[in-house]
C-alpha cells in the first residue's frame, strides 16, 4: 500500500467518491449566474444604444 | 460531461448573443451596403502627386444628379479644400477625402460621416443631409500644432 500524505486520510474507496459527488452537487452557481446576467445585459444595453444612436443618424 | 443547468443557460444566452450580432453585422454589411470607407477604391495613388491624381487635381463639389454631389476633399494642415460647402436640403453628399501631408481627421458632428484623411488613400462615405443649418467639419486626429484650429462648414439651406 502507498504511504499516504500527511493531509490524507485513510478511508475505503466507496466513501471518496460518494464525498466527491456529493461536493460537486452543493456547488452553488446563483451568484456566479447573477453576475454574468448582469454583465451580458449591460453589453446588451449598450450595444442597443449605440445601434440605435448610429441608425437614428444615417 | 455534467453541465450545471445555470451554466447552461448562460451559455445559450452568450451563444444567442453572438449569433444576434453577426446576423445584424451580416445584413448591415451585405443588404444595406455598410462597408469600410476605402473599400470603394482598390488602388492607392502617390502621395506626393495629390494635385495631380483625379478627382483631387479639381477638389471641390460636383453635382451627379437631382439632389445628389459629390464632395472632393483635400486635408492639409490645417485646413479642408474646398474650405466651405453649400448644397439644398435633402441632398445626399458622397464625399472623398484624402490627405496632401498627414493624416488628418473628416467628421461632422450629429452625424455618422467620420473619416481618416489618409495621404495615398481615398476614403468614400455618403450622408443625407434632410435638416437645413450650419454642419461644422473638423479634424479629429491630431496633426500638428495647427489642430485645433482646423475645421470647415457644410451649409445646407
Amino acid at each position: 500500500m502507498a504511504k499516504l500524505g500527511p493531509y490524507q486520510e485513510k478511508m475505503p474507496q466507496g466513501e471518496t467518491k460518494k464525498k466527491e459527488t456529493s461536493a460537486e452537487q452543493e456547488h452553488s452557481l446563483r451568484g456566479t449566474f447573477a453576475s454574468v446576467m448582469i454583465l451580458g445585459f449591460i453589453i446588451g444595453v449598450s450595444w442597443l444604444g449605440i445601434f440605435i444612436l448610429f441608425m437614428m443618424r444615417n | 460531461m455534467h453541465i450545471h443547468r445555470l451554466e447552461k443557460i448562460w451559455l445559450t444566452f452568450g451563444i444567442a448573443m453572438l449569433f444576434v450580432f453577426l446576423i445584424v453585422l451580416g445584413i448591415s454589411a451585405f443588404a444595406m451596403g455598410m462597408d469600410t470607407p476605402n473599400s470603394h477604391e482598390h488602388h492607392s495613388f502617390d502621395p506626393t502627386k495629390v494635385s495631380e491624381t483625379p478627382p483631387f487635381d479639381n477638389p471641390g463639389l460636383i453635382q451627379t444628379g437631382d439632389k445628389s454631389y459629390e464632395a472632393v476633399i483635400i486635408g492639409y494642415g490645417f485646413g479642408y479644400t474646398p474650405d466651405e460647402i453649400e448644397v439644398p436640403a435633402g441632398s445626399t453628399i458622397v464625399f472623398k477625402v484624402t490627405s496632401s501631408d498627414v493624416v488628418h481627421g473628416f467628421e461632422i458632428p450629429g452625424t455618422n460621416v467620420n473619416l481618416m484623411m489618409i495621404p495615398g488613400e481615398v476614403n468614400q462615405t455618403s450622408h443625407t443631409f434632410n435638416k437645413p443649418g450650419e454642419y461644422l467639419i473638423l479634424c479629429n486626429e491630431y496633426c500638428g500644432v495647427g489642430h485645433q484650429m482646423m475645421a470647415s462648414r457644410l451649409i445646407v439651406r
